[in-house]
């Protein structure tokens, strides 16, 4: 199945923020150890969005 | 195969972004870090961002890439993350969307356009109450409704508690974590903070199978906590 995340906020660094979690839900998706014991499904590998909006 | 759409009304902006290459051979950070190389210190943003593992049998596609995006009745645009899995005919089936159209699309995508043929100005508690109906395995979700000048956010988890073998390694891979940052919040999978999290994340918590938030982003950046709400 699948790994996702949200954030949102009024962030003073909201670069380093945004881009930092996008980084841990790239290494999520490349070698998921909860995925490999619970669906024998190690990476994440169909496919991958973001909807991003500022204000 | 990669969809991407953004527009900019005023001080707003938006990025929308899927592609059916695994993420992790793509350049995810290096879109998102384009996105934000506009963005000013003061702004409010939302991100909604997606790594799928298609379940067996289902289409990969654009469409069925996530984040899904309908549109309301009303014209307003609903965007969709998933973790988990719905009865994918069974909601066609419900709103009168033909079995053979549906087959070309995968769960979240029906049930998400689905959603958008029910809710009107806002999601209230009846909506996921009447979605979660269709929950086959789990609903860990993000829900965005984008309206001119203010989105309704949702973001909760919930799955199938079966009292198997596999109980612990389920409860680990559905956990999803909400964590306190200085000026907002981060809701991830129990992966992403749990082996990977960024040092800046700290004071998170797991939240209970069933629960899900409620907020409103307005268009001035203001952000408002609605409602908690628990399912069994």
């Amino acid at each position: 199945m699948c790994r996702l995340a949200v954030a949102f906020g009024r962030f003073s660094n909201a670069r380093e923020v945004l881009t930092s979690i996008g980084a841990s839900l790239v290494r999520a998706a490349s070698m998921d150890p909860y995925g490999r014991d619970f669906l024998s499904e190690e990476r994440h590998s169909d496919g991958w969005g973001v909807f991003l909006l500022s204000w | 195969m990669v969809g991407v759409f953004s527009f900019s009304v005023g001080k707003s902006s938006a990025l929308y972004h899927r592609s059916v290459k695994p993420i992790f051979v793509d350049n995810a950070v290096d879109v998102i870090e384009g996105f934000l190389s506009n963005v000013g210190g003061d702004d409010a943003v939302l991100a909604m961002m997606h790594a799928r593992a298609a379940s067996t049998g289902t289409p990969i596609n654009i469409f069925s890439t996530h984040p899904v995006r309908a549109e309301t009745t009303d014209g307003y645009e609903l965007y969709m993350i998933h973790n988990g899995s719905f009865y994918r005919d069974d909601i066609a089936r419900e709103v009168g969307i033909d079995k053979e159209y549906a087959g070309r699309f995968n769960d979240t995508y029906i049930a998400n356009l689905a959603l958008a043929r029910r809710v009107k100005d806002d999601i209230n508690r009846d909506d996921l109450a009447w979605l979660l109906r269709f929950v086959r395995t789990g609903a860990n979700l993000g829900i965005a409704l984008v309206r001119d000048g203010l989105v309704t956010l949702i973001v909760g988890s919930y799955y199938r508690v079966v009292d198997d073998e596999k109980k612990i390694f389920r409860e680990r891979y559905y956990r999803l974590y909400q964590c306190e940052l200085p000026g907002g919040f981060v809701y991830a999978s129990s992966t992403v903070i749990d082996f990977y999290s960024p040092n800046f994340v700290g004071n998170c918590r797991v939240l209970s199978n069933g629960e899900y938030h409620k907020y409103y982003i307005y268009g001035d950046g203001m952000i408002k906590f609605d409602e908690s709400w628990r399912f069994q």
